[in-house]
């Protein structure tokens, strides 16, 4: 008997979905999306983003759709593991994900198409390389329409890097109230005043909320195949959505974490470092885990014991600068099975959207039988409920028998 | 003239039941910067015309070589 199911996240758009049968991902493409579907592939377009790197590859599978009365293909995607949220992202990640965002809808305009939505939730990374995980974000792009997805680039991109870097790099969590993005009216609030003298904030954002304030209903039902808008003016947005975000910078010091591992730090001695990571590569050889957790990494030093192994690993920590070290130095060295990810054990992303259930709740997330966490540091343990964290792990986060804790304090080994 | 125009193109995307909600103002600030960064492009392109007449050989710009 197959064991079907849609995929909880995936019912807002028509064109298709994903869903899964005994365990493997598929994706639903629609009738609906036939002539969208043909484009992308007879263009050249599918072909030119997958050898970029910057769409997921896929092939079509002779399998019975799981909506048999609406289906066109069956499609089966690559797998880009694991799934994270732009909540979770350190500033440079949300930056490279708008960049790669507005980079594809260049090379669709050039062959005829358009993104239909730009959600930060479509975007993955692997190996420290931002890429678009839905094939079906493409619709046909029409002469003179504007770009659909333009308010949504703003509240999912603009606004929470413009946030993060003009007023407080934490302020990125407030994707995790709005799951659609920031709105625009509050990103203004919130914004120091001298942003209004940026063109690209003060167009895209403080300009663009007060025009959606004024005009909230002024939609006329008037039916009409005219419009009004040059394929050059909607590059000229592109270009200018381009520049906004690429002036848009952080730099990550001054935190909580930053130096931990720095001689001037003294957290660590030379000989404790290399003795921890000793011990910590003979355990992942002992279980060679396909994927492990570093909960706590820092600037993920041990979590590279793991990914230099060829363990899918995700270098969680709480401190946005560490997690933006992590992954510049994965961008610079091209490094591989390595994510780096902005999480607050004590208050890890939580269930969000329709029904909870549009993006999971982070221990869930990802944890099967394959991935072994290991907790790397050994800061606050003593000052937290431990005994309460140890039952979680064990019990709720991951039914790994093989995880660790590598603290100098409690000893190693639990 | 213009604004007859724009009503109706807003009553024509309203009227396409888009999965996506484009925002009438969103649409509105779009055509406007659209008009004014659309003619930036067109003198950046003649611009370069005219640079390319005096600079022969020269190769053009990567595009999204910032994005690598």
């Amino acid at each position: 008997m197959m064991n079907s199911q849609v995929h909880p996240a995936s019912f807002r758009d028509p064109s298709g979905f994903l869903f899964r049968q005994d365990g493997v991902l598929y994706r639903q493409v629609n009738r609906s999306y036939q002539e969208e579907y043909g484009l992308l592939n007879s263009s050249g377009l599918y072909a030119e983003l997958v050898e970029k790197g910057w769409l997921v590859a896929h092939a079509e599978v002779d399998l019975e759709p799981e909506q048999a009365s609406l289906a066109f293909k069956v499609l089966r995607p690559e797998l880009v593991e694991p799934i994270s949220y732009p909540y979770e992202w350190s500033f440079s990640q949300l930056k490279d994900a708008a960049l790669r965002t507005l980079s594809i809808q260049k090379r669709a305009l050039k062959k005829g198409m358009s993104l239909k939505d730009a959600s930060a939730y479509n975007i993955q990374f692997r190996d420290a390389r931002a890429i678009l995980i839905d094939t079906l974000s493409f619709e046909v792009y029409k002469p003179g329409r504007p770009w659909v997805a333009y308010k949504q680039f703003c509240q999912h991109f603009l606004a929470p890097l413009a946030l993060m870097a003009k007023r407080d790099v934490r302020l990125n969590q407030l994707l995790r109230v709005y799951i659609d993005g920031i709105p625009l009216d509050l990103a203004s609030q919130l914004l120091p005043a001298s942003t209004r003298l940026n063109f690209g904030l003060s167009a895209h954002i403080h300009l663009h909320a007060s025009f959606q304030r004024k005009h909230a209903s002024s939609a006329e039902k008037a039916s009409s195949r005219r419009a009004g808008m040059s394929q050059q003016g909607l590059e000229g947005l592109i270009d200018s959505l381009r520049a906004a975000i690429t002036s848009l910078s952080w730099n990550p010091s001054g935190t909580e974490w930053g130096d931990y591992y720095s001689e001037t730090s003294g957290h660590y001695s030379d000989a404790a470092s290399l003795h921890k990571m000793e011990i910590i590569e003979k355990f992942l050889d002992q279980v060679a885990p396909l994927s492990a957790w570093d909960l706590g990494a820092n600037t993920g030093v041990f979590s590279r014991a793991a990914s230099r192994r060829g363990i899918l690993t995700v270098a969680f920590d709480i401190d946005p600068a560490a997690v933006e070290l992590n992954y510049l130095a994965c961008k610079k060295n091209k490094e591989t099975n390595l994510l780096p990810l902005v999480l607050d054990l004590t208050n890890p992303s939580p269930a969000i959207g329709w029904s909870n259930r549009e993006r999971p709740a982070r221990p869930s997330a990802g944890a099967t039988g394959s991935v072994c966490p290991f907790w790397s540091v050994d800061r606050w343990m003593l000052s937290w409920h431990w005994r309460s964290f140890i039952t979680w792990l064990s019990q709720t986060m991951c039914p790994c028998p093989s995880w660790r804790i590598f603290s100098n304090r409690l000893g190693v080994g639990w | 003239m213009i604004f007859m125009t724009i009503g109706q193109l807003i009553g024509h995307l309203s009227n396409q039941h888009p999965y996506l909600d484009p925002g009438s103002g969103s649409i509105l600030i779009q055509l406007l910067l659209a008009g004014l960064l659309g003619a930036g492009i067109l003198l950046r392109a003649s611009w370069s015309r005219i640079q390319k007449l005096f600079k022969r050989g020269k190769p053009d710009q990567v595009e999204d070589e910032d994005d690598e």
